[in-house]
């Protein structure tokens, strides 16, 4: 049995419009999974939906999220801010915005630790130290009383990453950590958060766009589109031999290799993402497909999965 | 035989105060466009890129140095100065949400330029319109739209429509493709570079993705705390940059997705 | 419009609504049903309401009709409410749009002048205007706009500095678009939602500061206003107290009419750029 387990998780609006359509996916402890697809995906809000911070007017319409055998979709309310932070924690892509303004970092990653453990202020601080110290914080005890906009964006997310692994939590999931962060940062949160799963032996789960973040610290990858999966596998097998059209015209859309536009025009995607009110008959990806059949407007295609990998297209159902 | 630079920048220094201190923005900057040719700027938070951008594109008075456009200089002292300034230069900002006016249409965005300048009469301002919304690859019922009725890739295309409308010289690409999603970055991308081949165009083409620089950009020049470190043709910067700062960058960025071990 | 649609859904606002249609109705009827106006003596003093046929609120200490008193005073009440909140609009957008857009000492200036007229209570000051020059209809209307430009001049200069920022002005700067261009048809529609809320709640406060000032005195002595009425109805409140009560009750009801119009507002301009 794995860590966490979803299945079939259906994510939509009142109206009964789906975001997340069908999902279902496996995280390891020790595993870095990336949730790869662009915006309107449903890829954040399969993140939101497992910790159950969905926005008002979005819920979890349907299918199950078993983390160590519990189903995180029926649990109560309670028992749910128990697990939070607790056993499975989340950090956002905005630090800025996801930090207190007027508190210091310092009691905002201490309050973590009072809330779930029960600790007394001197403790929650020490406490906090140590974890700024796990974080590679420079200078960490001097920053114990900074406030969020005297620190750079990256400070920042090594705070919300401290406040996340506070109470030793079991599964990550990071919501596009590093993209509004500088490049040079970035690949230094990433490698943090690598050595910290390492560790920790955590499971952590990657929301992100970027296929070269994927490349460079995941172990398997899941490809979503217009909110269903339409391929997972290992990552760095998949990202040289995808078998979805999806998957193969994003990689060829950005100019890799240093190729300059002298060696002729970026193979673009034609179109745009469907909105969710509005997807096409058949396979929702079918419009913009350069290997799109007849029969791909019949009916959406069956995710089928063979010895760990898995797609959802017509050219592959055997 | 040597054509005079589209875009001379010399010494430029542009210091920002506040209350915090004054900070020097961008601290002695020199470099040359070539016309018809494509300057990558590249750089991280913070470098000073932008402020370089806004002080070219004259919304900021350098402190120091000169620019100047097709050989001359172009202060921006007067509004009828300013306005011969923009008949040059025009600029593609970065977030396609907060660079449209939330409260006009689609079609009286593209044609403000025209109307600034009291071109031609209503007619004639329509039909430009038009014409460039096509060239933009947008259709014409764009021109009735709003901007939030539209996805980010349309709304960069609106901005570069608009940009266009005076017929300038010099675009100013102020990382016009880092807000949008990957599918829609390659469209607007080769839209530049069809419109810079089709139109004769000068572009400088600011963005922190190396990658997208080494693509649209035949020279590339790599900012630091306001200054320029290193500048020279794409392919030796992206293969062969000599400055460690440079080589971090080009260190730093994600490996090809399907590169080999 | 999409406002007029969202404002149908504010229970609020429909309430506000309906509220001011009546006061306006009885704005246009007044000099329909009443073409002798409010001063004519029509029968006995210190009638109560109900007991003089065809006079539903009957007759204050000099004998004349109450009814035609709430009728026309709605009229003066309106005017003066309108009008003073168009006044003191005119004047404190624009100093707020200047002092937002320029910042400098055009805004340090601007600001010294906002903060003089705002540190002397403002009822006080319209008091003191008032019994300086003679009071009319139109110095009354120049006195409340005076005490009420500074506050939407404040939240029109917020306004003005955070949209100054905004790239889109950025883009008509680059243009080449003249700096009261930008002013007028770029910054000040996307500034308007404040706007809007707060005139709902000026015309409030306008009605009840002309209030206070005729119940003291201080109004046109030529003009019946609700709040004549009930200065007037004072000395005898404790016999004939409906003689204050009915002018009251107009009073607050309009008063919370434009407040709610004013929630109502508030919510369906604010949810539309929130959405956004």
């Amino acid at each position: 049995m794995a860590l966490l387990e979803v299945r079939e998780l259906g994510v939509g609006l009142a109206d009964g419009t789906l975001l997340v359509r069908g999902v279902s996916f496996d995280l390891e402890r020790g595993e870095t999974l990336a949730i790869v697809g662009e915006s309107g995906c449903g890829k954040s809000m399969t993140a939101l939906a497992l910790m159950r911070l969905l926005p008002p007017g979005v819920a979890i319409l349907g299918g199950a999220v078993r983390f160590d055998g519990i189903d995180l979709a029926r649990l109560g309310q309670r028992a749910m801010e128990d697990m939070r932070g607790n056993r499975i924690a989340m950090i956002f892509q905005e630090p800025m915005t996801s930090l207190n303004p007027v508190l210091t970092v310092g009691e905002q990653v201490a309050e973590v630790v009072r809330r779930h453990e029960g600790a007394r202020n001197a403790t929650a601080r020490a406490r906090a130290l140590d974890l700024f110290r796990l974080v590679r914080m420079p200078e960490a005890a001097a920053r114990l009383d900074a406030f969020p906009h005297q620190l750079s964006g990256g400070q920042r997310q090594r705070v919300m990453i401290a406040a996340a692994l506070a109470c030793r939590p079991d599964v990550l999931l990071a919501d596009e950590p590093t993209t509004a962060l500088d490049v040079t940062i970035q690949a230094e949160i990433l490698a943090l958060l690598r050595e910290l799963q390492g560790e920790m032996g955590l499971a952590l789960a990657l929301i992100t766009h970027d296929l070269g973040v994927v490349r460079m610290v995941a172990d398997r990858v899941l490809v979503m589109y217009a909110g269903r999966k339409v391929e997972e596998g290992e990552a760095k097998a998949l990202l040289r031999q995808p078998l979805h059209p999806y998957t193969r015209q994003l990689l060829a859309a950005r100019p890799h290799h240093g190729r300059s536009r002298l060696d002729g025009p970026l193979a673009e995607i034609r179109g745009m993402v469907p909105a969710p009110r509005a997807l096409p008959p058949g396979c929702a990806f079918q419009p913009r497909c350069e290997s799109a059949l007849p029969r791909c407007t019949a009916a959406v295609p069956p995710f089928i999965q063979s010895s760990g990998y898995g797609v959802a297209c017509v050219l592959h159902d055997g | 035989m040597a054509e005079t630079p589209l875009l001379q920048v010399q010494g430029l220094a542009c210091h920002l105060t506040s209350p915090a201190g004054t900070v020097r923005a961008v601290d002695g900057v020199s470099f040359d466009i070539a016309p018809g040719t494509t300057l990558g700027l590249v750089g991280e938070s913070g470098c000073g890129k932008s402020t370089l951008a806004r002080a070219i594109l004259g919304l900021v008075r350098p402190n120091a140095g000169e620019i100047r456009l097709a050989g001359e200089l172009h202060p921006t002292r007067t509004a009828p100065q300013r306005r011969r300034r923009a008949r040059l230069v025009q600029m593609v900002f970065q977030d396609p949400f907060g660079s449209l006016n939330p409260r006009l249409t689609v079609g009286r965005i593209v044609e403000e330029p025209l109307l600034v300048h009291g071109e031609g009469d209503g007619a004639s301002r329509a039909r430009r319109m038009l014409h460039l919304l096509d060239r933009v690859g947008l259709p014409f019922t764009a021109a009735a739209r709003y901007p939030h009725e539209m996805s980010g890739g349309q709304r960069q295309r609106v901005a570069i429509a608009r940009a266009l409308a005076l017929a300038p010289k010099l675009i100013i690409c102020d990382e016009p493709v880092s807000a949008l999603d990957v599918s829609i970055q390659a469209q607007v991308l080769n839209l530049l570079c069809d419109l810079q081949r089709d139109l004769g165009l000068t572009l400088l083409f600011i963005s922190h993705d190396l990658a997208v620089v080494r693509f649209i950009a035949d020279r590339i020049a790599v900012m630091y705390q306001g200054k320029i470190v290193e500048e020279g043709p794409a392919a030796q910067i992206w293969s062969a940059a000599r400055h460690p700062y440079s080589r971090k960058l080009l260190a730093a960025i994600p490996p090809d997705p399907d590169a080999e071990n | 419009m999409r406002l007029l649609r969202r404002l149908g859904r504010s229970p609020a606002a429909l309430a506000g609504i309906f509220l001011l249609l009546a006061v306006a109705a009885m704005a246009a009827a007044g000099p329909l049903l009443y073409p002798e106006g409010p001063w004519v003596l029509i029968g006995r003093p210190f009638a109560w309401p109900g007991e003089l046929a065809g006079r539903p609120f009957g007759t204050d200490s000099l004998g004349r009709d109450v009814t035609a008193g709430i009728l026309h005073g709605s009229r003066i009440s309106l005017l003066i409410g309108l009008a003073a909140t168009a006044v003191a609009l005119g004047f404190g957008v624009a100093v707020g749009a200047l002092a937002g857009y320029f910042g400098g000492w055009v805004d340090d200036a601007l600001m010294r002048l906002t903060d003089a007229m705002q540190t002397i209570p403002p009822f006080l000051l319209a008091v003191v205007i008032v019994v300086i020059v003679k009071p009319t209809v139109a110095t009354i209307i120049l006195a409340i706009a005076a005490i009420s430009w500074p506050a939407v001049a404040r939240l029109v200069r917020a306004e003005f500095l955070r949209l100054r920022e905004a790239e889109f002005v950025a883009a008509c700067r680059a243009m080449g678009m003249s700096d009261m261009r930008i002013i007028l048809t770029q910054i000040l529609p996307n500034s308007s939602a404040p706007i809007v809320v707060s005139a709902s709640i000026m015309v409030a406060t306008a009605i009840l500061t002309e209030a206070g000032l005729s119940f003291l005195g201080l109004g046109d002595p030529n003009v019946m206003s609700w709040g004549t009425m009930v200065g007037l109805g004072r000395s005898d409140f404790r016999t004939a107290w409906y003689l204050v009560a009915v002018p009251g009750v107009a009073i607050v009801f309009t008063v919370l009419a434009l407040n709610l119009l004013g929630d109502g507002l508030n919510d369906a301009l604010n949810t539309r750029l929130g959405r956004d």
